[in-house]
């Protein structure tokens, strides 16, 4: 039994290097997407989940427009862009996000002409100037331990941040359902305390349609089966911790109840 | 020991392959894709590319009791196994699709007639167009630009679609439906929902009965018409089974809770 706990240590441990200590916290939630850009010769797009996160729920993005959870999944075309769909739903020229103008994705140029508006995106490899300067913005936000180092939970508590739920044209308001109570997930191994569940503190991004039923069926306590290795492997909780939400390795975060001996 | 490698062997094998695996999330399919059915039973081995079926295209035009129950379409991709010979000889698609029947002022094309050779793939291609990157006839973000919008799916409210008028699903075709008296439409009943908190269900048979009348559902799907004889959760459901065989996939997805989960709280509840 001690063998195997110490081996699920190190596990996690050999996660914890990937996924915490080798990535700065600007770049933590970094995404590069690479399924046409090159062939279309252009640099893979560098998207940043910090600077979307502080603006827009998960929700939105991840249902209102519907992009997958797993990078390069979504299939992105300048396409589907243009038509409107996942990047181009927002940035289509039109819309304004806190009083400016979203610039727009893919716009159809000849090619060449253009490229410092490519480059916004497509810069992976490239020394683009970014808009929005990560550290100015994570100065002024509550501190965490690891991930981005922003304590994203508590800047949305405290108001720091206001993530939009809603897009004209695409959300649909809905009443919304109760929050479910806080709920015990037991843990096999010994030396580590219960995990406290918190609906309200998930819902505030996802909504319910985020995790429900896709990545857990039923919203049945017990009826979805999970381990450690699966979430390490981007499985369950593991779709968003340790790529955008809080780090794996922070422990302490969802482990919550004290061992009992 | 022993045991522990291995599982950590697995662990290590698996990281690969997490799109594949339960607990992920894929991408939401876009409006002009979702209900699109690709059909592979023979196509390939024929030479010819799969077809691939837009729902939203036929859904505007005609009901659901037409195809999956005049025409005895199945309700799960490929498991209708339609045959080239089964078309030209006037079943699944060659029931409408025969180079005779009209739909409007249009003759319909017909699908895989007898004398159809290798001289005529365009026409092929028509309906064969997995990876081909063919033009339709009909292009989604037109034909769809003056329907109610809805959230997910098609992006389209059906349901206020048909009620508004804008489509008018045809429910007979002459020399294969047979008319018959229709029934009296069944009142709207409650669904209890298990867990806790949740709003319970308002099933609204009137709105279930404009596209499928009464025998898409019963009784293959749901066998008894006494309320509580059929027993289903959302697992049921969500692996494609009873409300699971239109809903996320061709009528609007399970992600759209409260689209199902309608009923106010009572005061009891909500505490």
């Amino acid at each position: 039994m001690k063998t195997r706990a110490i081996i699920v240590l190190l596990f996690i441990c050999a996660g914890a290097a990937q996924a915490w200590d080798r990535v700065p916290p600007e770049e933590y939630g970094r995404v590069i997407i690479r399924n046409h850009s090159e062939s279309a010769g252009l640099a893979p797009v560098v998207f940043d989940h910090w600077v979307h996160r502080s603006r827009f729920t998960c929700r939105l993005c991840h249902i209102d427009i519907g992009f997958a959870m797993n990078g390069g999944a979504t299939d992105i075309t300048a396409t589907t862009n243009r038509q409107g769909y996942y990047c181009g739903a927002c940035h289509n020229g039109k819309r304004t996000c806190g009083g400016r103008k979203i610039f727009s994705a893919c716009t159809e140029v000849a090619p060449g002409t253009d490229t410092a508006a490519c480059e916004r995106c497509h810069s992976f490899g490239r020394k683009t100037a970014r808009d929005r300067d990560f550290f100015a913005f994570a100065e002024k936000l509550p501190k965490a331990a690891s991930g981005n180092k922003i304590d994203w939970e508590e800047a949305e508590a405290k108001g720091f941040i206001r993530p939009v739920d809603f897009l004209e044209g695409l959300s649909m308001a809905r009443t919304s359902l109760n929050a479910q109570n806080d709920f015990t997930v037991q843990v096999k191994a010994s030396w580590i305390g219960e995990v406290i569940f918190s609906h309200k503190k998930h819902a505030v991004w996802n909504g319910c349609e985020v995790c429900h039923p896709e990545i857990f069926a039923s919203a049945k306590k017990g009826s979805t089966q999970y381990t450690m290795f699966e979430i390490a492997d981007g499985q369950y909780c593991g779709v968003c911790h340790d790529k955008v939400a809080f780090p794996i390795p922070s422990c302490r975060r969802c482990h919550i109840k004290p061992v009992t001996p | 020991m022993k045991r522990t490698l291995l599982l950590f062997l697995f662990a290590c094998l698996c990281a690969g392959q997490a799109a594949a695996e339960p607990g992920t999330k894929k991408r939401i399919p876009l409006p002009y894709d979702y209900g699109n059915v690709v059909i592979n039973n023979y196509s390939e081995k024929n030479g010819l590319a799969p077809v691939e079926f837009g729902h939203w295209l036929h859904r505007s035009k005609f009901t659901c009791r037409l195809c999956h129950v005049d025409l005895a379409f199945a309700m799960k991709a490929g498991s209708t196994g339609i045959k080239a010979s089964d078309n030209a000889n006037g079943y699944y698609c060659g029931a409408c699709h025969n180079g005779q029947t009209t739909f409007g002022a249009a003759k319909l094309f017909p699908a895989c007639s007898k004398t159809n050779g290798s001289g005529d793939r365009k026409r092929c291609e028509r309906c064969h167009s997995v990876g081909k990157n063919v033009k339709r006839e009909y292009d989604f973000a037109s034909f769809t630009a003056k329907f109610p919008k809805e959230r997910l799916g098609n992006g389209i409210s059906w349901e206020k679609a048909e009620i508004e008028g804008t489509v008018k699903p045809v429910d007979y075709l002459e020399g294969i439906s047979i008319k018959r008296k229709p029934l009296a439409v069944q009142k709207d009943f409650d669904l209890h929902a298990q867990a806790g908190g949740m709003p319970d269900i308002i099933f609204s048979h009137q709105k279930h009965t404009a596209w499928n009348g009464c025998e898409l559902c019963h009784p293959d799907i749901f066998i008894g018409v006494k309320k509580g004889t059929t027993k289903y959760s959302m697992v049921d459901i969500y692996e494609g089974k009873y409300c699971g065989v239109c809903h996320s996939t061709v009528a609007f997805p399970m992600l759209d809770c409260q689209r199902c989960h309608a009923k106010p709280l009572g005061v009891a509840q909500t505490l």
